[in-house]
């Protein structure tokens, strides 16, 4: 991949990038003013893998999302401010925003994703707000597809079973 | 509704809906450095600004920053000066512009909201009262020949070639040449004093982030376990954790210490008790595999008492939580009111990578229990039900808390001047509607009426 090449990647893909940390660094209480921080070395990684780069454009943006998990996670682990968490810290944690701050959205929202565990959340983060395949996800989060429709299938079911019963 | 109305409301309630677009000079920088080949562990000088920024508006927050010093008894006048409230934004310490939802979080709402949520307080008839009618304010000050203390610091823990940078607003020291193999840096903003040292050499997790920086699909974060050997017991690392902070020139006897082993690392967290209270001066310690020192941060400023203050009761703590609760409550649904406009007005399509590559999702090829769950992101689609574009304000209400005890606290306080002060608060425990266990639900600054300019604490918000 020439630098040209890059730039059409990055341009095409910067909002994406953007918006994928600031839902997760929201839910793992990141000061925003670190979120731009995050992204720039999501890119900087991205450049220097550049060649690692999937060749299936559909799979750009999971690629560069998988990339952005693993540096909001090394983010959260060095993090100054968060030290109660950041030797346990692990990729798999992070997860789309917590039920607490979703509460500031929608209430109901948030009671529902109560039910749900982090990688369950992320697998309907990705689904909805990233409007991701189970293709995709699965290079996001490293599992099989089989396994992303597994956890998307029991969120669903979760979810379904709490709207029933608060009918 | 069902699961496909559910995850269109989710869908309408993307928290980045709303994110605004980016400055193209600030873009065009984020690619530069992309492209520079810098390694992605080495910090620029030209971003610590900004992250001093988020780390110290987090920290007044948080009450992380600590003080490396000894506390000191002042010339306590009879009538302690009124207090008047400034903002992390005066200050120059956060940008109100970055979020609409997180403006409030860098001033009041960090406070009252602790993380936690808006709440209105209801004080039992039986509640616990402990509320002393005055007490002792503190003012956080730098510890003196700071740069001095913090060449030493870095001298003691190896840190090589220590550059320092003067900034005129006190932007941190950082060591640039050893920066792959060693982070240490350093914040010497007037009250915000601290520092911080990282180990990448140690790093348990570094080569999990290697292995992913190769993007090899068939690496997964499942694989990649550190491995942790002879971890420290949490009393060997309090050990020597103490003797770790008297090398650096820290006062440890009056330090209360806790600390935890993890999977990877045994944690030590210290804490300057200040008249039986948890303080600003705070340290972290976390050992790694054989006991390597793997981070390292602390504080380098100290407390100054500026006077004593009259102290409300539990009902006027109560009410005054309340006043301001109401206040951001109206604040917040303001804004969340705007998201919501904006969201609707962006036609349902706030999916989809944000517009890059919103095509409709494809029914799952996977096994599916229901296989006509996977979400249609068409903008368009006529079966999906449309959103509310009148959705009735105010979005937020606020949950009830039965306050059954008050006591007591501190917390830092940005001032108008632009000092920091450590004031004594009101915390609030109770029962929420949602747990049957007492917790903590809130803080208010306890200092009485007429010693406080009560325009400038509401306006804090």
């Amino acid at each position: 991949m020439q630098t040209q090449e890059f730039e059409e990647l990055f341009n095409k893909y910067s909002h994406s990038v953007r918006a994928f940390i600031w839902r997760r660094s929201a839910g793992l209480d990141v000061a925003i003013s670190s979120a731009d921080d995050i992204e720039a070395d999501v890119w900087s990684i991205a450049w220097s893998r550049k060649e690692a780069a999937p060749l299936d454009t559909e799979m750009e943006l999971a690629w560069l999302f998988q990339i952005s998990r693993h540096v909001l996670a090394n983010h959260i682990r060095k993090s100054d401010t968060r030290r109660k968490i950041t030797n346990t810290f692990h990729p798999e944690e992070i997860s789309a925003l917590s039920a607490d701050s979703l509460v500031l959205l929608n209430e109901e929202i948030s009671e529902v994703f109560k039910l749900l565990n982090s990688s369950e959340r992320e697998v309907m983060a990705l689904t909805v707000w990233e409007g991701f395949k189970p293709a995709q996800i699965s290079v996001v989060l490293g599992i099989t597809s089989n396994a992303v429709s597994i956890r998307l299938n029991k969120a669903r079911k979760k979810i379904s079973e709490y709207l029933e019963r608060n009918q | 509704m069902n699961t496909e109305d559910f995850e269109h409301k989710l869908r309408s309630h993307d928290p980045a809906a709303n994110l605004a677009g980016r400055d193209s000079a600030e873009e065009r920088a984020i690619f530069e450095k992309a492209i520079s080949g810098q390694p992605s562990n080495v910090i620029s000088i030209s971003r610590w600004s900004k992250r001093r920024k988020a780390v110290s508006a987090a920290a007044a927050a948080l009450l992380v920053i600590g003080v490396g010093g000894p506390v000191i008894s002042g010339s306590v006048s009879a009538s302690p000066e009124r207090l008047v409230f400034g903002t992390a934004q005066n200050s120059g310490l956060a940008d109100k512009s970055e979020s609409r939802l997180n403006s409030n979080n860098t001033s009041m709402g960090d406070y009252m909201i602790g993380g936690w949520g808006l709440y209105n307080y209801e004080l039992n008839s039986d509640a616990v009262v402990n509320l002393p009618d005055t007490a002792v304010a503190y003012k956080v000050v730098n510890i003196s020949n700071i740069e001095n203390r913090v060449q030493e610091i870095a001298d003691a823990l190896g840190v090589s070639e220590l550059s320092i940078i003067d900034n005129e607003d006190g932007a941190p020291t950082y060591s640039t040449k050893d920066g792959v193999s060693k982070n240490f840096a350093a914040w010497l903003k007037d009250g915000l004093g601290s520092f911080n040292y990282y180990n990448f050499a140690v790093d348990p997790w570094k080569d999990c982030y290697e292995s992913q920086t190769k993007s090899d699909s068939d690496v997964t974060t499942q694989e990649c376990k550190p491995e942790a050997v002879n971890l420290l017991t949490a009393n060997e690392a309090t050990a020597a954790a103490k003797q770790l902070l008297a090398k650096l020139g820290f006062e440890t006897t009056s330090m209360r210490f806790e600390a935890n082993v993890y999977e990877t690392s045994t944690e030590v967290y210290a804490n300057m008790q200040v008249n039986g209270f948890d303080s600003p001066i705070t340290f972290y310690v976390s050992y790694v595999s054989n006991g390597d020192v793997y981070t390292l941060s602390g504080s380098l400023t100290r407390l100054v008492e500026v006077g004593t203050y009259d102290l409300i009761g539990a009902e006027k703590a109560v009410s005054r939580a309340n006043e301001i609760s109401d206040r951001t409550v109206a604040s917040w649904n303001k804004d969340l009111g705007a998201i919501s406009k904006d969201a609707d007005s962006s036609s349902g399509t706030s999916t989809s990578n944000d517009g890059d590559s919103s095509e409709p999702s494809e029914p799952s090829e996977e096994p599916s229990q229901e296989p006509s769950e996977e979400p249609s992101v068409d903008p368009v689609d006529p079966s999906v039900e449309p959103r509310e574009t009148t959705e009735p304000e105010p979005i937020y209400t606020p949950s009830t808390i039965k306050v059954s005890k008050v006591e007591l606290g501190y917390q830092m306080f940005w001032m108008q001047d632009q000092t920091v002060l450590w004031l004594p608060v009101v915390n609030f425990y109770g029962f929420s509607d949602w747990s049957d266990e007492v917790g903590m639900y809130g803080t208010i600054a306890a200092v009485v009426d007429s010693q406080i300019d009560l325009d400038s604490l509401y306006s804090y918000l």
